[in-house]
């Protein structure tokens, strides 16, 4: 009977809401729909367009046109290159892109058409009769280009779905029941591409990719329209000035960030995990050759991603994220130690690669959670928060990767598979190339494995960091004046809770152990275990407390008391005046004392400042020769409030917006460090006033969020009761 | 330094070891000594097998051609053939395919074919018209086995025919002091590049009463994979004008030992 109910509220619901949204939401269900459709549209597209990339499992370029492996890893190292500079190509021309239409949807309506010709041109070539460089010359061409190209198609889809409303709760929604439907796409192609080429001669014959692969990529850009038409934009852009951290200068931030580096080391180490990922097409193309068993199973291990996306939360939350992690890990060595002696029977070979592939997506959810903390740490280390330049930064590692991405491709070529992919029709050549590439896949899940026996950022470590960045968040909002109830309720309590921790006594742990051991067998015995997990929980919450008041005593330390004395001497001068400092206050710095580990802080601290002055003096003197003048603040409010009906008036208004948030970038990096000197100073001279502000108004905030909250239980429950009288 | 510390930069060093050992597959140098002795074996080996699949291209000034010839038999799950009472080969298959052109000319499919009057061995084959569409369907009833014995397919098809001139061809006729040498040995493959001696294209006139494939040819580069012949790749120089040329393929064959599953239509459909 629920299940009954709740199909038919989901029905009651979709109806009412098909072309008007429910209050407070922005999307209504059409426009999923329409989204899902593009969605579906883009991944049917990108199906023969996803075969011009550059790999040696590649079955288009590789098993049937024939291209050395090495060879595509030679092409794949240049485009990479090329990707720095197209990424910041296509950065522009999409933030600067400004039609009716929005931002994004002219790429997914028309993006699609380029890419789609292309792929078709190339399949078409006759690779039979042309000579290897010939054909290495057309894959070079038609690879690199589309690759350029094709970010401007897919990501401005992805994007699509970030801006299409406001509200990140209904955003949610909107992308789950957005992933449902366009995941139908992949389905049906795992499914039915498989079966329909055994018509075709299967995925080694050119024909396939002619026949099959081709119409339903050009099927797909029909679908893109129902995105392109049927959805909005909705963007919400502050309309005040936020200081901005350079590029260069956040990716030196980030590289001093040890957690990120251990995600790097992980990823740059463990390249060989993947060596076995050809295993499932390669042996069904090969070895079974039975395309409809393939289609089937294909379909089959889809599933197992989307299994291990639900478990995911729950096993996280018992297991914690570093658990996970060494776990996933570890039944991922497992999982290869056993395919290494099945491979060669394909159902158990499937099965095991079926439970490898469900082990390795919960992956898919914990690392978005590592990649959270370690943006915290960031914060937290720097006080910048950094989103977009990590992925700059990520690009330091990059030829190392490309390095190592030249291992794979050098086995496949030691082993014999060099331009005549057909030697994988031979058994005993595909056993014993695939015996060295499950060693190899080992040997990468062991390093893999290792780095992250580094990663020292605990469940608890990383509460005490939130503790700290919310403590801060209040001095940015005393000094700004705004009043966020959130900010101060959660700052408040980021203080009580962290001074409460602090000051409790620690339990005695090895003595509740022992209780718990010596508790008869029952009700005692689950009370003596409560007991224990509680006292062990608070200990190892207490243990990193230390963070928070750190942070919470800091200019009670000689090296931040020294800071603020040295921010002090620096503002008791004009501004103007760093323009006259010499750079000798460089080597000054450098001849401070440094036997102690207090000595060797402030050293460090002082060179740093003497050398970001000395930028900031050259800086003036280059960007404002006729001295520093202080731009209009209002000016980026005044931009912002300017009319916005017309393309014209677009135009206008985001050229104003752009030039007064120029002024004030170019004047806030000239005088960084006065200006963080200013900041440092007011942040130590009201240290105590922000904490006593913030606790006379904590009982405002919290008022606040309970009307606000109350507020939505009411529309959900009127929602709920509307929905139940309408079923009725 | 702690033991702690210790371990832990051990480990790490451990792992730099370890991805350095992984990937060292190390290139090892060739010479033409190694050469003399390795090439006629690889190509003994290579005409030892009973299973294979080669695909040669012919890209000639005046026509361009495409053949195909896979020999396919039943392998056990120790990947062994299966040999029948008799020593032959059990289910074995004929897949032969002839483009010229770029257009079908012929396809021969041998093997045993099911239909009303139970299972037959049969050679089936069609011709194209010069639109494309097959003509000509003739079917004979002969084992597989019989045909690959048989002159037709051993005169033009089999491994013997298609590898006559480099079984014919020593390490003496080539010259390896050349632009695009070339001499490696990675793993199991051995490749390496070489122009023939002109005595060599006048020996082999005079011994077949035909051109070598070399002949107008500036050099070639063929491999060797698992001790057998793997493909060889035959290019000369094509002037594109203003005084560009450039290397052109105008020959190609590569040979695996054992092809994808053939699969032979029903004796009751006589357009298959």
């Amino acid at each position: 009977m629920n299940v009954v109910k709740l199909v038919k509220g989901v029905f009651q619901d979709v109806t009412s809401h098909w072309k008007r949204p429910a209050e407070g939401n922005f999307v209504s269900y059409k426009e999923i729909v329409n989204l899902g459709l593009g969605g579906m549209g883009n991944n049917f597209t990108m199906l023969l367009v996803g075969y011009m990339g550059l790999n040696a499992g590649n079955t288009l370029l590789g098993s049937t046109i024939g291209i050395r492996p090495l060879h595509l890893q030679y092409m794949l190292t240049v485009q990479t290159v090329l990707n720095v500079l197209f990424f910041f190509v296509r950065a522009h021309i999409v933030d600067n892109t400004r039609t009716k239409w929005g931002r994004f949807r002219p790429y997914i309506a028309f993006m699609g058409i380029p890419l789609a010709i292309m792929s078709v041109i190339f399949v078409f070539l006759p690779f039979n009769t042309m000579s290897y460089n010939d054909k290495l010359i057309c894959v070079f061409v038609f690879s690199i280009t589309i690759s350029m190209i094709q970010p401007l198609f897919t990501d401005t889809y992805s994007e699509i779905q970030t801006v299409i409303t406001p509200n990140s709760e209904e955003r949610a929604k909107v992308i789950s029941i957005n992933s449902i439907i366009f995941s139908a796409a992949p389905t049906i192609t795992g499914l039915f591409v498989p079966i329909l080429s055994n018509m075709t001669g299967g995925y080694t014959n050119i024909n396939t990719y002619r026949y099959v692969l081709a119409p339903v990529t050009l099927l797909g850009l029909g679908l893109n329209f129902f995105t392109a038409f049927g959805c909005k934009e909705r963007v919400v852009t502050s309309s005040s000035y936020v200081q901005k951290v350079g590029i260069i200068e956040g990716t030196f931030m980030i590289l001093k960030n040890k957690h990120w580096w251990i995600r790097q080391i992980a990823g740059l180490i463990g390249f060989l995990e993947g060596a076995t990922g050809v295993f499932f097409g390669w042996i069904y193309i090969y070895g079974v050759q039975d395309m409809t068993s393939y289609g089937l199973l294909n379909t089959v291990m889809g599933t197992a991603s989307g299994i291990a996306m639900a478990i995911t939360p729950f096993l996280l939350k018992k297991l914690g994220n570093k658990k996970l992690l060494v776990y996933h890990n570890l039944l991922n060595i497992v999982f290869l130690i056993i395919l290494m002696f099945t491979f060669k029977v394909p159902m158990l070979m499937f099965i095991i690669m079926y439970m490898n592939s469900l082990v390795n997506a919960l992956s898919l959810v914990y690392n978005q959670v590592m990649h959270s903390e370690v943006k915290d740490y960031q914060q937290y280390i720097c006080g910048y928060r950094m989103d977009f330049v990590f992925g700059l930064a990520g690009m330091v590692t990059m030829p190392i990767s490309l390095l190592t991405g030249y291992v794979i491709p050098y086995v496949y070529e030691c082993f014999g598979l060099t331009t005549n992919y057909d030697i994988l029709f031979d058994p005993n050549v595909r056993n014993s190339l695939f015996s060295v590439l499950c060693v190899l896949a080992i040997i990468g899940a062991v390093l893999n494995l290792i780095p992250f026996c580094f990663y020292s950022m605990s469940k608890e470590k990383h509460q005490n960091i939130i503790r700290v960045l919310r403590y801060r968040a209040l001095f940015d909002d005393f000094e700004t004046g705004d009043f966020n109830a959130d900010i101060i309720k959660d700052g408040v309590e980021a203080i009580r809770t962290g001074l409460e921790l602090n000051e409790s006594p620690m339990p005695d742990v090895m003595a509740l152990k022992a209780e718990l051991k010596a508790a008869p067998k029952g009700e005692a015995k689950d009370e003596a275990r409560k007991k224990y997990q509680a006292a062990k929980n608070f200990a190892a919450d207490k243990a990193e407390v230390g963070i928070f008041m750190e942070e919470l005593n800091k200019f009670d330390t000689p090296l931040w008391q020294h800071k603020v004395e040295n921010a002090r001497a620096l503002l008791a001068q004009d501004v103007n005046a760093l323009v006259s400092v010499r750079d000798s206050i460089i080597a000054d710095a450098k001849n401070l004392p440094k036997s102690s580990k207090e000595q060797r802080e402030i050293r460090k601290y002082d060179i740093q400042q003497a050398k970001a002055i000395v930028k900031s003096g050259k800086l003036i003197k280059k960007n404002y020769p006729g001295g520093l003048i202080q731009p209009d603040e209002n000016k980026v409010k005044a931009a912002y409030a300017m009319p916005d009906n017309s393309r014209a008036e677009n135009k206008l208004r985001n050229q104003a917006i752009k030039e007064a948030e120029k002024e004030l970038d170019l004047y806030y990096k000239t005088i960084a460090p006065y200006a963080a000197a200013q900041k440092l100073v007011h942040s130590f001279e009201n240290r105590d006033e922000v904490v006593r502000w913030a606790e006379s108004n904590y009982d405002k905030a919290c008022e606040i969020i309970k009307a606000r909250e109350e507020e939505e239980s009411k529309k959900a429950k009127e929602k709920k009761h509307l929905t139940g009288r309408r079923s009725k | 330094m702690t033991k702690k510390r210790f371990i832990r930069f051990g480990s790490l060093i451990l792992a730099i070891l370890l991805i350095l050992s992984a990937s060292g597959c190390a290139l090892n140098s060739y010479s033409v000594e190694e050469l003399k002795a390795f090439y006629p074996k690889a190509i003994e080996n290579a005409l030892n097998e009973e299973l294979y699949y080669w695909k040669e291209t012919v890209n000639a000034s005046d026509h361009t051609s495409w053949k195909t010839c896979n020999v396919f038999a039943e392998i056990d799950k120790k990947y062994e053939v299966i040999r029948d009472e008799n020593g032959e080969l059990a289910n074995m298959k004929v897949d032969i395919l002839e483009e010229y052109n770029k257009k079908n000319v012929y396809k021969a499919l041998c093997g045993k074919s099911s239909g009303k009057n139970g299972d037959k061995n049969y050679l089936f084959e069609k011709d194209f018209d010069d639109a494309g569409n097959a003509v000509n369907y003739r079917t004979s009833e002969i084992t597989p086995q019989a045909y690959v014995h048989s002159d037709s397919f051993q005169n033009k098809y089999s491994l013997n025919a298609i590898l006559k001139e480099f079984e014919y061809l020593t390490v003496e006729d080539m010259i390896f002091d050349i632009d695009n040498d070339l001499m490696e040995h990675k793993g199991k493959t051995v490749k390496f590049s070489f122009a023939v001696t002109d005595e060599y294209l006048e020996k082999y006139k005079a011994e077949f009463g035909e051109s070598s494939v070399f002949e107008g040819s500036k050099y070639a580069t063929m491999e060797f994979a698992y001790d057998r012949f793997a493909s060889i790749v035959i290019y000369a120089t094509e002037k594109l004008g203003g005084g560009v040329s450039a290397d052109k393929e105008i020959y190609k064959l590569e040979v695996v030992y054992y092809g994808p599953i053939v699969n032979i239509p029903s004796y009751d459909n006589p357009e298959w």
